[in-house]
């Protein structure tokens, strides 16, 4: 069962009792009374499967104080199991704020993954990782990607199996901000968009509904094949520069959030996933050619 | 005077190209290597060795016949890799 | 089943584990995380072979905690190596307390707790020695306020907690183990002399395996802080069961006890955790130990302060009589500690002179 299957009362009941739903790799209990959660949820996720209410991976719920900014300027906390690892953020700011809840859960506990900080699609099954810190015009390229086709795994969180260093999906709508929002509108018209929110810590910022494919296929692992540092600069025409799998191990490395807790574990997978990949700097401006370099990619000789 | 690695295993030490990464499971820490010094921890892993022994090792492989600058460059990087408690004195 | 007891059912019955249905395994998951105990369950389950066994999707749960904990042993073994080398040169052995002290000896107390601080015993008189020789290896003091350096140092058995400088860490050095305020005094250079080598080092040391025993009994019912209590109890139980292989263990315990003015301690360390965690004791030793018993009535009180204050909170409902219970038990804590008079000032000072910053919260930067 979907959750598009479920009516808008429907879905708002069982938000207040604990809605159980599952996003790739893991299964998200959401609690919450907070209207824009419920129709971003009904929005960005009606391609996903409903999960059983027995377990849920994490437990999460947003809502408004008790106190006067119930009414003034409201707030809006969210909760991991009882405790606050953030602050409150504006009402407004609500279903970004259950994004980035979930991102910080998995990232704080999911250490049977090496977690980069990094986009990841995959085609013909042969995934790319794209790395690279805020502001670099990764999620826009991201979103392109998929809005052309490309798998999406993650926009954020790339999980790389220990056991096997496959990369383990967890699709989720993704998050672009300020001018991204304008450039992928005009990039694809059909595509599926969260309400804007503005002056959050970010920006502006609006969530872009995954393809269906992206979440129907959420169980299917894929093997690395690149690695991409994505720069996006000003009227640069397409550039791709290789990088040494050393410098490229060093790079990751600092773009990942369990590296240094994974110990030993976490250097040999990191040096298993550069060894596997092409490693490249690429720099761009024009989305389109982007996408067409991405889709022409070399494969990587076998190890 | 001879060497040794402060490594526990050669899991530890990997080559990528022309560098390598390694792992010191004590401080947790990751560095990257440039080629020399990689070679040098690798044949340190075999066996503990003094700096004119790896001298010999390393001018076969480098195709450079021993000489003092070659010397003089692999007790530098002994130093800076004993700096990052890599090696230690044997 | 009290949805409170799922935690207590865990250690009690591991065996039954693989046979709890997904549900009840979602509800204990998030007890074991808020009572962070879940590196400890995984540590046991595999001590039984019965990791496999388990549902898959809770396992691996358990398997997310337990990375950490390997993470942070490695880091508290590093660690401990920066203080041996700082207090080596002024010929000063380091005795590690607590989980440093489990990690040490590679006990299996050590596996799945994560702390803070780094906790040594130092002879009172080396006090001034190793201050200094901790500050020259990078350490400095924390609390500059006159008030709690004088709470740390004249009242209390220890410095106050010292940070180092490049790598953040903390140890608290002491030189007794209770107060120098307090009511009972047992003697720091019997426990000292008792202490044995750990971890393959000649200069780092732990307390023998008595006294490891009768100091966590004295850590978790004389402490002010119960948030952990379950978690100590079930620390207290893993020793007992761990030493109680060793010869003379058992009919020395009492003994030291005595000696070192501690027999109250032990005999609510027997008594809660044969309550709680059916640990496997002598019948000789209860019965010695009963010379540790409170009379009747504090008997009862305790009772029932202290067995609503053990139980784990459950994450969805605040126990509020658990709740009471540990502030009355705080109370206690504090005034077993210091004198009552100076137990005001204190209390009455933090509150209005300290300047506690609340616990920083992270912006949403992901």
């Amino acid at each position: 069962m979907k959750l598009s299957d479920l009516s808008l009362p429907e879905l708002n009941r069982q938000l207040r009792q604990g809605f159980y739903f599952r996003t790739g790799a893991f299964v998200v209990n959401v609690k919450s009374a907070i209207p824009a959660v419920a129709n971003g949820l009904s929005l960005m996720y009606a391609d996903y499967p409903l999960a059983d209410r027995a377990f849920a991976d994490f437990h999460v719920t947003l809502t408004k104080p008790h106190h006067w900014r119930r009414y003034f300027r409201p707030q809006v906390f969210f909760r991991f199991e009882g405790t606050s690892p953030f602050s409150p953020l504006p009402l407004s700011q609500a279903f970004p704020m259950l994004e980035w809840g979930m991102n910080w859960c998995i990232s704080s506990n999911a250490h049977s993954y090496l977690m980069i900080h990094a986009a990841v699609l995959e085609k013909n099954g042969r995934a790319a990782i794209l790395a690279a810190p805020p502001g670099s015009g990764k999620s826009t390229l991201c979103a392109a990607l998929m809005l052309r086709g490309w798998r999406l795994l993650s926009d954020e969180l790339t999980l790389v199996r220990l056991t096997d260093g496959r990369i383990e999906p967890v699709p989720r709508p993704v998050s672009l901000k300020n001018a991204s929002i304008a450039v992928i509108r005009d990039f694809d018209p059909l595509a599926i968009f969260s309400p804007v929110v503005r002056d959050t810590v970010k920006g502006t910022v609006a969530h872009l509904k995954p393809s269906s494919e992206s979440v129907q296929r959420a169980v299917e692992t894929a093997t690395a094949a690149w690695i991409i540092f994505p720069q996006y600069v000003k009227e640069s025409a397409t550039v791709a520069v290789p990088v040494s799998a050393g410098r490229a191990m060093m790079r990751t490395a600092d773009n990942s959030f369990n590296y240094g807790l994974l110990g030993q574990q976490g250097f040999a997978a990191m040096a298993a996933l550069v060894s596997r990949c092409n490693c490249i700097d690429f720099r761009y401006s024009a989305l389109n050619e982007a996408v067409q370099y991405f889709d022409h990619l070399p494969v990587p000789d076998p190890a | 005077m001879k060497w040794r690695t402060r490594l526990n295993s050669e899991e530890q030490l990997r080559q990528m190209g022309e560098e390598y990464v390694v792992y010191d499971a004590v401080s947790g820490s990751t560095h990257l290597l440039g080629a020399a010094a990689g070679q040098i921890l690798l044949h340190l892993e075999f066996t503990p060795m003094d700096v004119h022994n790896l001298m010999i090792v390393l001018g076969a492989e480098w195709q450079q016949t021993p000489e003092s600058d070659v010397e003089q460059g692999i007790e530098a990087v002994l130093k800076e890799l004993q700096s990052m408690d890599l090696v230690e004195c044997a | 089943m009290r949805k409170t007891g799922l935690i207590v059912a865990a250690f009690r019955h591991p065996q039954a584990l693989p046979d709890w249905d997904l549900q009840k395994w979602d509800v204990l998951l998030r007890q074991l995380r808020q009572a962070g105990m879940t590196a400890s369950l995984y540590a046991r389950l595999d001590g039984l072979g019965l990791l496999s066994s388990i549902p898959e999707q809770a396992a691996r749960h358990l398997a997310w905690a337990a990375q950490l904990a390997r993470r942070h042993k490695q880091s508290v073994l590093y660690e401990v190596g920066f203080i041996r080398n700082a207090l080596n040169r002024a010929g000063v052995p380091v005795v590690l307390l607590k989980g440093a002290a489990y990690v040490l000896a590679g006990l299996p107390a050590s596996e799945g707790r994560i702390f803070s601080d780094i906790d040594i015993l130092v002879p009172a008189e080396s006090l001034n020695l190793v201050e200094s020789e901790l500050m020259i290896h990078g350490w400095h003091s924390t609390h500059h306020d006159v008030y709690d350096q004088r709470y740390y140092r004249s009242w209390m058995h220890e410095l106050p907690p010292m940070t180092h400088a490049t790598r953040g860490t903390v140890i608290d050095v002491h030189h007794a183990i209770l107060p120098v305020t307090a009511r009972l005094h047992p003697d720091s250079a019997k426990l000292l002399k008792a202490a044995v080598p750990a971890g393959g080092f000649a200069t780092v040391l732990t307390l023998g395996p008595a006294d490891m025993v009768l100091h966590s009994a004295l850590h978790l019912f004389y402490n002010s802080e119960f948030d952990h209590g379950f978690r100590d109890l079930v620390d207290i139980h893993t020793l007992l069961q761990h030493f109680s292989g060793l010869p003379g263990f058992w009919s020395g315990i009492t003994a030291r006890a005595q000696d070192l003015e501690l027999t109250r301690p032990l005999f609510y360390a027997l008594r809660y955790t044969t309550l709680f965690l059916n640990t496997v004791v002598p019948p000789a030793v209860m019965i010695k130990a009963d010379a540790g018993r409170p009379n009747v009535a504090l008997l009862a009180l305790m009772d029932s302060l202290f067995e609503p204050a053990l139980q784990p909170d459950s994450p969805d409902h605040v126990n509020l009589i658990a709740v009471a219970a540990r502030f009355a038990l705080y109370l206690r804590g504090n005034w077993l500690r210091m004198p009552p008079l100076l137990l005001m000032r204190h209390l009455f000072q933090k509150a209005v002179i300290s300047n506690r910053k609340p616990v920083e919260k992270t912006q949403c930067d992901i």
